[in-house]
């Protein structure tokens, strides 16, 4: 098991299309980073205007903490599509190109196969999201530094910056567990189908047409929206409150769990049918 | 008749305008106190009480120059009140103002000063002078920021200076678009009255002061 994963890394690794997310990533980050840089004051004065006219404000607002907050909320589309271009193409590319076959010719189980690629497309999430975390807290602590972070959820929520690493440890955690949820879809939907477009703008659109259907009509759906995946990609935002809902992260994590088993065992159930003859 | 009624009116309003004078006068020594303090630094804590703001505690420490020029050098981010108490209450004493007097509570004068000036941001203020001749509680009424209040305890420091001030103020209910927090879970909640109006409380400890 270990070696078909290491080999299905092995592939993930000589692929060009691997290191786009890495760049979009990193001209991203960079872009905004400089963006915040030179225009940032203005842009958080319009967040804040309401608090100015009451308060007087003492202290950074603009910090690598504050900056990490906001880059984390490309988990709900950018980072989906970056992690899609790998995971879709895991079996559809496969097959499309006729290498599937040669695969399943070896000596190993069809289960053993899309486990290892799944794992190995989970392993690529969890470093294109560290790659986020890495990027953004380095870069941001270089051109601004550190201090208390500003949340402005529910309210105003200041935590101290001696307060805020284990609340982005676990922020990222649940960032990337909405990320493995995500490429656990585009897997299943890559044993579907023979075309490596397919899993990428299924995914894609199954994502964004959730997220337009239960924003927008949320008042409406507000009963449905606590299992729908999609409502759980913002999650992570609940670690930097000012008390923790423990009981609604524990349910969003059984909720993304049981996802991720669904997709995965769709996904292999369809592929152990999977017709590679014709 | 006619004449014991003008006599009658002409001690009244003696009266009311050697009360008037009274009272003008003890706000004008409360000035006093006020403008002779000399430059000074000390350590503060800063504990903000508003229903839709999260903070603990904050330290640092107060560099105060004159009541218009007062710094705080803060650890990490703090809200502090707009309008420093001093700053106002100087702005108020420093212009032409009436103050009456309205009795006694709890040993401390009552006194309303109504600034002559109808353009002034504060309509109105109303001081408890306490019998050192300093201020131990009042409420400001302004134009467009609503009243506040404050509320001064003194623990002996030089100068008469306050060990703690308890500021209430009034603050609108805040509202950030979802766009722009992410907090895309708050469209499906209902939406908070912005223009409700309730009472902030910020609480300031002074202490350990050096003076220049």
């Amino acid at each position: 098991m270990i070696q078909l994963t290491l080999i299905e890394l092995f592939k993930i690794v000589k692929r060009p299309r691997t290191y786009i997310g890495f760049l979009a990533i990193f001209l991203t980050v960079g872009a905004m980073q400089l963006a915040m840089f030179y225009e940032g004051e203005e842009l958080i004065s319009i967040a804040i205007q309401n608090l100015e006219n009451d308060f007087r404000l003492e202290g950074k607002i603009i910090n690598t903490n504050l900056m990490t907050y906001i880059l984390l909320n490309s988990l709900i589309i950018h980072i989906p599509i970056l992690i899609c271009l790998v995971t879709g193409d895991a079996i559809a590319g496969e097959a499309s190109s006729g290498t599937l076959r040669l695969i399943l010719q070896r000596p190993y189980r069809r289960n053993q196969i899309y486990l290892a690629k799944a794992l190995s497309g989970y392993l690529y999430t969890i470093s294109l999201v560290f790659f986020l975390a890495l990027m953004t807290y380095v870069l941001g602590y270089f051109l601004f530094g550190s201090g208390d972070l500003i949340v402005l959820r529910r309210g105003v929520t200041v935590i101290s910056s001696n307060d805020v690493g284990w609340r982005f440890f676990f922020a990222f955690c649940s960032g990337t567990l909405s990320m493995i949820v995500v490429a656990s879809l585009s897997m299943m939907i890559s044993s579907f189908v023979n075309n490596a477009i397919g899993p990428i703008v299924g995914t894609i659109s199954i994502i964004i047409g959730l997220n337009i259907i239960f924003t927008l009509g949320a008042p409406l759906f507000k009963d449905v929206i606590p299992y729908i995946f999609t409502s759980h990609f913002i999650k992570w935002q609940y670690f930097f409150d000012f008390e923790i809902e423990t009981e609604k992260l524990k349910l969003s994590f059984l909720v993304q769990l049981g996802y991720i088993i669904v997709f995965n065992a769709i996904g292999m159930y369809n592929f152990n049918r999977k017709d590679i003859l014709s | 008749m006619k004449s014991y009624i003008i006599i009658l009116f002409s001690i009244f309003s003696l009266g009311i305008y050697a009360q008037s004078d009274e009272a003008k006068s003890k706000i004008l020594l409360v000035k006093e106190k006020l403008e002779n303090v000399p430059p000074y630094n000390c350590d503060i804590k800063v504990k903000i009480d508003v229903s839709f703001i999260n903070i603990k505690e904050r330290t640092g420490k107060m560099v105060f120059k004159n009541p218009e020029e007062i710094d705080y050098k803060i650890k990490g981010f703090a809200f502090l009140p707009k309008n420093e108490m001093g700053a106002t209450t100087t702005d108020l004493f420093n212009s032409e103002f009436i103050a009456i007097s309205l009795g006694y509570e709890d040993e401390n004068e009552i006194i309303k000063v109504i600034p002559m000036d109808i353009n002034s941001e504060i309509v109105t203020g109303q001081f408890w002078i306490n019998s050192k001749n300093l201020i131990s509680e009042m409420i400001l009424i302004t134009k467009d920021k609503g009243s506040y209040s404050a509320k001064l305890d003194y623990g002996g420091e030089k100068f008469d200076l306050p060990s703690n001030i308890k500021i209430t103020f009034d603050v609108k209910n805040q509202k950030m678009p979802a766009l722009l927090t992410g907090d895309l879970e708050s469209y499906s909640e209902e939406i908070p009255d912005v223009n409700k109006v309730s009472k902030g409380n910020i609480s300031i400890n002074y202490f350990n002061h050096q003076f220049d």
